[in-house]
């Protein structure tokens, strides 16, 4: 049987779509990437400027107060984290990758690459923790989405207030993305809120949740030792009458004669869920086995 | 086949040391530089921040939304044909749109008035200014311990703010970390260490090991022998030594260790020490 | 999302429209007063010139409960009326305030160097232990990195975050521990 050696270098669509220009330089240029026109007006020059520079209109001071949870993860959690997760002699573990076609048929060139065995999607590299590359927590995404809202809209406005009022930060309105009739779901229903926190109000709301909101709840067992989502991420809930526990929304009790209940993720650098359970350990959140 | 090899050669001797560590109970104390900057990014936060909406927290009609209200010191606003020196004020609802925002809680016997400035309660902590408990100052403890104040080295209830560590004095070799020697090949490293620091105290103590690898190697050239240092941190209890294996023991932070054990022997464990 | 246009739609939903909306101008009555839209800002007709003030007060005032309070949750959570006027620096704060956040990084950058090299130096010390504990005695090499790995540990919850201010003395320290209670 004659072999055909399959080149992925020269590629037919492939290369011609990764090397494709932008936009025309060819005059009459029709710009196919969309221009913000307000950085291009000479009249508002504040504009131009990155938020974080004074200058621009949406600046906001970032670092206000100290950080105890950053510090302390500087000082005791990461190089405890270093020799946790330190293997000796340990290589870079490959995930699963998609594969490609042995040559044997013409028709090999150029065809699209096997996915991987046993899995749909690619997974990333495992790489051994050095000095570099130790864990930490990235964000934490709280995610309120009320089932209710459907019916009744106002309801999502006052889980966004409520959002608000446990993290300190501006959350983002939430809308059904498609219709889903069993559900009596229609598209683009205004759904709830959710709020992406980090830097300080990240450790303000980590604190928070271990020291003030999860003893208070009875017969709390802890994050299951289950969770994780195998790239670092790990979530779990809190119901309606467990957010009463906030001390912003129990200072308030009239005013909230309904609490919602919310999805909190904890984003992490780390790679395995092992990992990242180790890492949320250490801000004292409890877990506990299935 | 190893492990046969090694027992045919003379086995050095191997210890076990112990670095038992009390975390910070408090926050590290901030530098001039770092107080300076936190200082003036807070009055930029407070002056960028938006109006307090007191009218969510207090209801319309209400004795709180009273007190507060009289409590507050709202500025004038803009009168025609006054001249003003430092600007025409630009006030909306009731808030001075050229500086930050000061809101004074409301207390029940005005003697001194704690004043917050900022509307910290737009963000976090609806601040319900008729009760009394809550607008009563608040005075956090001393920092300096008992201990700090009698230069008593042997509770861990001292230098709240830095990492202390569990020091031994050796009758031959000084001030050490605790270290056994390990004998038979049944128990590791680990093992051994914790054992030994559990039995050398007089009470229980709640200690955690931070990993059963050894964290540091230090060769001794005189006697050819080994020492592996392990990390674990105390939980709870209070260490007394019991019998009269060392001298005696001491709870130090890094800048005493340095005092403390010889400059090779700094040199060797200083990078594994927190501030 | 507008916010003013969120209000602004749920209190047209709540009420009954007497003309069709159009894109310039637009009317309804409410409470047997005619409110006139022009270009999405509501002006007051002839008809109640009379009851102008009162009529105002008391549009908003007659939402039903709940919509009122979604109004109000609206604008605690929009900007509103609630900014302040944008900063306006000198040259010469511009540059001291790029002075003060140089400085800052700088500061910063040094003190992550050192924390980064500190690191690397206990990765090397740790690799560097267990070569020569590999080396001198295999078995307890093996024991020493038997867990490690997959199976490797978790903070105990008593391991706390330092706190702001010391607690109480008498909390300041978990002095008794017992082992036997623990197991309970």
């Amino acid at each position: 049987m004659q072999k055909f050696l399959v080149i992925h270098t020269r590629g037919f669509s492939n290369t011609t779509y990764a090397q494709k220009a932008a936009c025309s330089i060819v005059k009459p240029v029709h710009h196919l990437v969309k221009i913000d026109k307000n950085r291009l007006s000479p009249r508002f020059p504040e504009l131009n400027y990155s938020k974080n520079d004074i200058r621009s209109p949406s600046f906001k001071p970032t670092e206000t107060c100290q950080d105890r949870v950053r510090e302390h993860y500087l000082n005791t959690i990461q190089p405890d984290l270093l020799l946790m997760n330190y293997q000796h002699k340990a290589d870079i573990k490959e995930g699963l990758k998609k594969r490609g076609w042995d040559g044997t048929s013409p028709y090999h060139i150029n065809r699209a690459p096997r996915k991987p065995k046993g899995s749909v999607a690619q997974f990333p590299d495992i790489h051994p923790i050095k000095w570099n590359n130790i864990p930490e927590i990235k964000n934490i995404v709280l995610n309120c989405y009320v089932k209710e809202a459907k019916e009744n809209q106002l309801l999502a406005i006052s889980a966004a207030l409520q959002l608000q009022q446990i993290t300190g930060c501006k959350p983002k309105m939430i809308y059904s993305k498609s219709d889903v009739p069993s559900w009596k779901v229609r598209k683009g229903h205004h759904m709830g809120a959710k709020v992406e926190l980090s830097g300080y109000p990240m450790s303000q709301f980590l604190t928070t949740l271990a020291e003030i909101v999860l003893p208070r709840i009875r017969e709390y067992k802890g994050i299951s030792d289950k969770s994780g989502n195998r790239f670092g991420g790990l979530s779990f809930g809190l119901r309606p009458e467990d957010v009463r526990f906030f001390p912003e929304i129990d200072s308030n009790q009239d005013l909230w004669p309904r609490t919602f209940g919310m999805h909190i993720n904890i984003n992490t650098t780390a790679q395995t869920d092992e990992q990242t359970r180790a890492l949320v350990s250490a801000f004292q959140l409890p877990f506990h086995k299935a | 086949m190893k492990r046969t090899l090694s027992k045919t050669t003379a086995t050095p001797i191997i210890r076990s040391a112990m670095i038992l560590s009390r975390i910070p109970i408090v926050v590290r104390e901030l530098t001039k530089l770092e107080s300076n900057y936190y200082k003036y990014q807070s009055e930029l936060e407070k002056r960028l921040m938006w109006t307090f909406p007191d009218y969510y927290y207090f209801k319309k009609g209400s004795l709180s939304e009273h007190k507060f209200i009289k409590a507050q010191n709202y500025p004038v606003s803009k009168i025609p044909g006054v001249w003003y020196p430092h600007g025409i004020p630009d006030i909306k609802r009731r808030r001075e749109r050229r500086s930050k925002q000061e809101i004074v809680l409301p207390r029940d016997k005005i003697e001194d008035d704690v004043s917050l400035v900022g509307s910290s309660g737009s963000t976090k902590g609806s601040t319900d200014g008729a009760k009394g408990s809550i607008s009563r100052p608040i005075v956090p403890n001393d920092l300096k311990t008992e201990a700090d104040k009698k230069g008593n080295l042997q509770t861990v209830e001292r230098e709240l703010s830095r990492t202390l560590y569990l020091l031994v004095q050796d009758e031959n070799l000084g001030w050490k970390f605790p270290s056994f020697v390990v004998e038979g090949n049944d128990k590791g490293l680990h093992d051994i260490a914790e054992q030994a620091i559990k039995s050398l105290s007089q009470n229980e103590i709640n200690t955690w090991l931070v990993s059963k690898t050894p964290v540091a190697v230090f060769e001794d050239s005189d006697d050819g022998s080994y020492e592996f240092f392990l990390k674990s941190h105390i939980l709870a209890g209070t260490f007394a030594m019991k019998d009269n294996t060392f001298k005696q023991f001491a709870w130090l932070t890094k800048d005493e260790i340095k005092n403390h054990v010889t400059e090779q022997y700094f040199r060797n464990v200083e990078f594994l020490l927190a501030n | 999302m507008n916010n003013r246009q969120t209000i602004r739609s749920l209190i047209q939903q709540s009420r009954s429209w007497t003309s069709s909306p159009s894109s310039y101008s637009y009317s309804y009555i409410h409470n047997g007063a005619t409110i006139q839209f022009i270009r999405n800002k509501r002006t007051t007709s002839a008809a109640s010139s009379s009851s102008l003030k009162k009529m105002g007060r008391n549009s908003a005032e007659s939402l039903s409960p709940p919509l009122q309070r979604a109004v109000t949750q609206l604008s605690v959570l929009s900007a509103r009326k609630k900014m302040p006027r944008l900063l306006k620096l000198s040259n010469e704060d511009l540059i001291k305030h790029q002075t003060i956040e140089k400085a800052w990084m700088l500061y910063k950058k040094d003190k992550a160097i050192e924390r980064s090299m500190r690191l690397q130096r206990q990765y090397e010390s740790i690799q560097d232990a267990l070569d020569t504990l590999e080396s001198i005695n295999p078995h307890l090499y093996k024991l020493a990195t038997s867990t490690n790995g997959e199976g490797n540990g978790r903070f105990p919850l008593e391991f706390r975050l330092p706190t702001d201010a010391p607690p109480n003395s008498e909390k300041l320290w978990p002095q008794q521990f017992s082992s036997t209670n623990l197991q309970k």
